[in-house]
């Protein structure tokens, strides 16, 4: 062994010298290549939001008049977020009169069907997770099935889902969608709760239960807060879900349930004519709903909440 | 303060029985420390007495009384566990508060029973601290004060001081006998340091596999271990085995070794357990092997010593055997040199070679053994 | 085989802890050196810095001489043994030592292969278990194949980061006088990071013992059990912690020789009991607890308010609540200045 041990160690130093970067034309080109690719997908990604948002600023005459395209408005104007949330704007739009359907109650339709939904799959999810880390319940293949719930997309049994909802008198009605946005979104709090309840020690809920707890006691006081973060993730994810939902929305509203998602495709077609403006300043609106909620939810959004319980 | 009893419990999970058919009787005000190598089922048997776990078969009493079926928390038992599993979002004083707090207890009488726990415990600084601030000696404390503050009947610690550095734990050795001292309560002590549970029980209960193996004072554990498993588990370094064979002329009994033999001359074992040609082990602790350089003992040779300050470990090769020993820093012999070792009568073990059960112990008494040869020069 | 030179070493984390102190150590080639300290010391960050996992905020790291600071872990040669194994459960135990020449570049020849592996085995004692998957091994043995598989590739220098602490008291003893012997025979420089004293006492030619970031001693266990540099390292190092005491006690008005405020170390086992007030009996003690450990007792005593703990002699145990007398064997009292912590001279 003795007598190789030099070779080696000298053979090994000069590979490492190889591999450092040095001054080559190849090694240059490197960072060049990342950097470059970099920029390429921020402005792949970033550029249809900087649009979309400039373009809500814009008046009628800038939105694409034929040669010139204004990259930043000129004359900033409030009249496609009056004209979609339902006021009444001069000037009116070149295909439409002045006043369009106002975009208010679609807003509210989405906002009760998300959150119901969410709320629905969160109870429904965070008790079957719970179950399902800590007493196994439905032996070992149960996170497996519920997942195969997931597996299906939507678009290959919404049709037979619709027959359902039609019988049962759930077609285009609110109800319907929260059960269906619930069924739909349950998997993933199931999926994501359960890692987080299986990070929190079995000890902790042990401890409460000798402490006096019953099993719910120990549940709701102890194991519940230790997952605040997780929660937290779970619902803001589940709740962007529900709320960017197109395609359920689509086959299963009509006048009475309709979601904003829908309205907002409706106004790129037919009638309205193409509103870019408007098109774009309901855009921007429904951004925001996602965008508060995860706001305010933010200071949970933090791990190392278990921090100290448990020594390693 | 309670008496605590296990009758036959088994408990199995899966397949494997993590308690096998065991059977423990702990008095009013007793300090029983269990002990145990990792996987023993020590925490197995702490989980049962306080009933996060349900026995397949047995019964478990507190006071005479049956438990088997109550629910943990009406036990009115406490338990410190291995991991401390404190509540990590609320500060100390509602930590401790808690299990006060479940029964029920009124709030000037919660917050007077938790000063004088962390008075005790010398926590009372802290009160207002989370456990991530905490030092892991504070966060011991703290654990050990939530179990305390209900002045429950029996107080279960599973391995409370495993995770601390050396200079702390003892520290916390001395404390917790204190403590048990002053309080006097019946507590069940599990560890897998050997140590700690020879200087702070009354008696140890020795558990392996599943299965209680002695339950005795440390004293007779370590001198007089009923079986081969446990003479190794007390004793650092482990007691050494040298596989011989009984042989018996004359009517006299022999422990033959092609190096050495050892008569034995008063036993009280069952007859019919030394059985002339049948294999036998011979147990000596490290500490009752002496090295010499003349003429008498076996034959053996060094081939590391371990210098450990107040003593150095000598380990050698003895017949093929390896085999430690324990000396003064100044006596230890270099190692490659070869020596003659020879073992003290008055601490020899025989073990059957099939079942482990201790056949002969000295136990520290002369005339029990003699051995053979001219003594060490 | 390399000697490792460890040059004004120093680790800052952002937020301001200074994890490791301007910390200056020579490892020889070819030896056994521990890394011995309480947590929090800075050992493994020290090792990190070793390994190249952790980038020093300043200071140099020398294999046989040659900077390596700025070299990635991947080319430092270094083999590692870590405390939870981290062996492949789907391989054999063959597989797993080879593992590391198997994706080597250039690959040696299978017959090569397998001499290594069958060379390491024997070292190891693992010959009879060389098919075996290792999901099937007691946790002893997955040490052990860890050991090995860290070994095949002939690094520099081993790593070890308390490797032994997962093990049963009985295998940990037994590993201990094992990896010593390996050591001396295969003869690789061998850095041990532990916290655990008689383990760097049992195995190690030398031990640097840390606090704080900071290097406290650098000697052979013989030199630091007798002649502690200061007093943390008087009171770590030892199975039986050393005593102190105020040195006015013992030695009167020398205790404050010089004006400076003294303390008296002296370990346990040093100490002798005798009736109250025999000849020679330097102070008296009463005694408060005993703990019977098996081999000896340790007899723990109130002496003027200090508590002084004593190893008993076999066959000689007071009762709690005696008064005894003390005496102090002369040649192994240690003396610290209170204000420095450092050694001095008697």
């Amino acid at each position: 062994m003795s007598t190789v041990e030099p070779d080696l160690v000298a053979s090994r130093a000069s590979e490492t010298e190889l591999t450092a970067p040095r001054r080559s034309v190849l090694g240059l080109l490197r960072p060049v290549a990342r950097w470059l690719t970099i920029l390429l997908l921020a402005l792949l990604y970033g550029f249809p939001l900087y649009w979309t948002v400039t373009m809500a600023f814009k008046p009628l005459d800038e939105w694409n008049p034929p040669g010139t395209i204004f990259w930043w408005p000129e004359n900033w104007t409030l009249d496609n977020f009056k004209s979609i949330l339902g006021q009444e704007v001069s000037g009116g739009g070149v295909f439409s009169q002045g006043k369009l359907d106002s975009a208010v109650p679609y807003i509210q339709n989405s906002l009760i069907a998300a959150t119901g939904g969410s709320l629905l799959a969160l109870v429904v999810g965070v008790l079957a997770a719970y179950g399902i880390a800590r007493f196994r319940a439905g032996g070992g293949m149960l996170p497996f099935q519920i997942l195969q719930l997931r597996m299906f997309p939507p678009i290959a049994i919404i049709i037979p889902l619709l027959f359902m909802f039609v019988y049962l008198q759930l077609w285009d009605t609110l109800w319907g969608l929260v059960i269906l946005y619930g069924a739909v979104t349950f998997p993933f709090v199931v999926w994501l709760m359960r890692s987080f309840f299986q990070e929190v020690p079995r000890e902790i809920s042990d401890a409460a239960i000798v402490d006096g707890c019953t099993h719910w006691g120990a549940f709701f006081k102890v194991v519940l807060p230790q997952v605040k973060g997780g929660l937290a993730a779970t619902a803001l994810f589940v709740f962007i879900l529900n709320w960017s939902d197109f395609l359920i929305a689509l086959v299963m509203t009509q006048d009475n349930a309709r979601t904003a998602p829908v309205f907002l495709s409706a106004l790129q077609g037919g009638a309205a004519g193409q509103e870019y403006g408007k098109q774009a300043a309901l855009a921007v609106i429904l951004i925001l709903p996602p965008a508060i909620f995860g706001l305010a939810i933010q200071k949970y959004l933090v791990r190392g909440l278990t921090f100290g319980a448990i020594k390693r | 303060m309670a008496s605590v009893r296990l009758e036959n419990v088994t408990v199995r999970f899966g397949a494997v029985a993590a308690l096998n058919d065991v059977s423990l009787a702990i008095d009013d005000g007793e300090f029983v420390a269990v002990l145990g190598p990792p996987g023993a089922g020590k925490t197995t048997l702490l989980r049962t007495i306080v009933g996060l776990e349900k026995p397949e078969s047995g019964a478990v009493f507190a006071d005479d009384e049956n438990i088997t079926e109550m629910y943990p928390g009406d036990r009115d038992i406490a338990i410190m566990f291995q991991n401390l599993a404190l509540y990590p979002d609320r500060n100390v004083y509602d930590n401790l508060a808690f299990p006060l707090k479940q029964a029920r207890t009124p709030k000037a009488e919660i917050k007077r029973r938790v000063a004088d726990t962390a008075a005790v415990l010398h926590i009372d600084h802290l009160l207002k601290r989370k456990p991530g601030k905490l030092s892991g000696g504070e966060r011991q404390r703290v654990a050990l004060g939530r179990a305390m503050v209900r002045n429950p009947r029996v107080l279960l610690l599973d391995e409370p001081l495993s995770a601390l550095d050396a200079l702390l734990r003892l520290e916390m050795r001395v404390e917790l006998k204190r403590l048990q001292r002053d309080v006097h309560r019946t507590l069940v002590y599990v560890t897998h340091d050997q140590i700690e549970a020879m200087s702070m029980p009354d008696r140890v209960a020795v558990l392996g596999s599943g299965v209680i193996q002695q339950v005795d004072t440390p004293e007779n554990v370590y001198h007089r271990p009923a079986n081969q498993f446990t003479a190794t588990v007390v004793g650092s370094p482990p007691m050494n085995f040298v596989p011989c064979t009984f042989g018996t002329s004359d009517g006299v009994v022999r422990v033959v070794h092609p190096d050495f033999s050892v008569r034995v001359l008063s036993t009280t074992s069952a007859p019919g357990a030394i059985v002339d040609g049948a294999s036998c082990v011979l147990g000596v602790r490290p500490e009752d092997v002496q090295i010499g350089t003349g003429n008498g003992g076996a034959p053996a040779s060094v081939f590391v010593t371990e210098p450990l300050g107040g003593e150095t470990v000598v380990d050698l090769h003895l017949g093929g055997l390896v085999v430690k020993a324990l000396t003064p820093p100044a006596l230890a012999p270099a190692p490659g040199s070869d020596v003659r070792v020879s073992f003290d009568p008055r601490r020899l073990h025989v073990f059957d070679a099939a079942t482990g059960a201790a056949v002969v112990s000295a136990g520290g008494a002369d005339g029990v053994f003699e051995v053979e040869g001219p003594s060490i020069g | 085989m390399a000697e490792i030179h460890l040059s004004h070493l120093t680790k800052q984390f952002p937020g301001g802890l200074v994890a490791v102190n301007d910390f200056e150590l020579v490892i020889p080639d070819g030896s056994f050196v521990a890394l011995l300290g309480p947590s929090g010391c800075g050992k493994s960050t020290t090792m990190n810095m070793i390994s190249g996992l952790e980038k020093p905020t300043s200071g140099e790291i020398y294999f046989d001489k040659q900077p390596i600071t700025k070299l990635p872990p991947g080319a430092r040669t270094v083999g590692f043994v870590f405390q939870n194994y981290a062996i492949f459960t789907h391989m054999s135990v063959a597989e797993n030592i080879s593992f590391g020449l198997r994706v080597s570049k250039p690959r040696p020849p299978a017959a090569e292969i397998d001499r290594r592996v069958g060379d390491i085995a024997d070292v190891l004692g693992l010959r009879g278990m060389l098919d075996r998957n290792a999901s099937r091994l007691s946790v002893n043995d997955m040490q052990k194949v860890a050991l090995g598989r860290s070994m095949i590739v002939d690094p520099a220098i081993f790593l070890l980061d308390e490797p032994f602490s997962n093990l049963d008291a009985a295998f940990r003893a037994y590993m201990r006088a094992e990896l010593k012997r390996i050591q001396h025979e295969i003869e690789q420089t061998m850095v041990y990071v532990t916290h655990d004293q008689v383990e760097a006492m049992s195995m190690a030619d030398h031990i640097a013992v840390m606090d704080a970031g900071r290097l406290q001693q650098y000697g052979t266990p013989d030199e630091l059990y007798n002649a502690p540099a200061n007093r943390f390292v008087a009171g770590f190092v030892g199975s039986t912690q050393m005593n102190f005491l105020p040195a006015t006690l013992t030695l009167g008005e020398q205790g404050a020789g010089n004006g400076r405020s003294l303390t008296l170390g002296i370990r346990p086992e040093n100490v002798l009991l005798v009736a109250p007030g025999a000849a020679g009996a330097t102070l008296a003690g009463k005694v408060n607890l005993i703990e019977p450990l098996g081999a000896k007792d340790v007899i723990h005593l109130d002496v003027a308010g200090h508590g002084v703990r004593v190893v008993g002699v076999p066959g000689q145990r007071p009762r709690v609540g005696d008064n005894v007398g003390l005496v102090f064997d002369p040649d192994r009292q240690l003396l610290f200045d209170d204000e420095t912590d450092l050694a001095v001279e008697a």
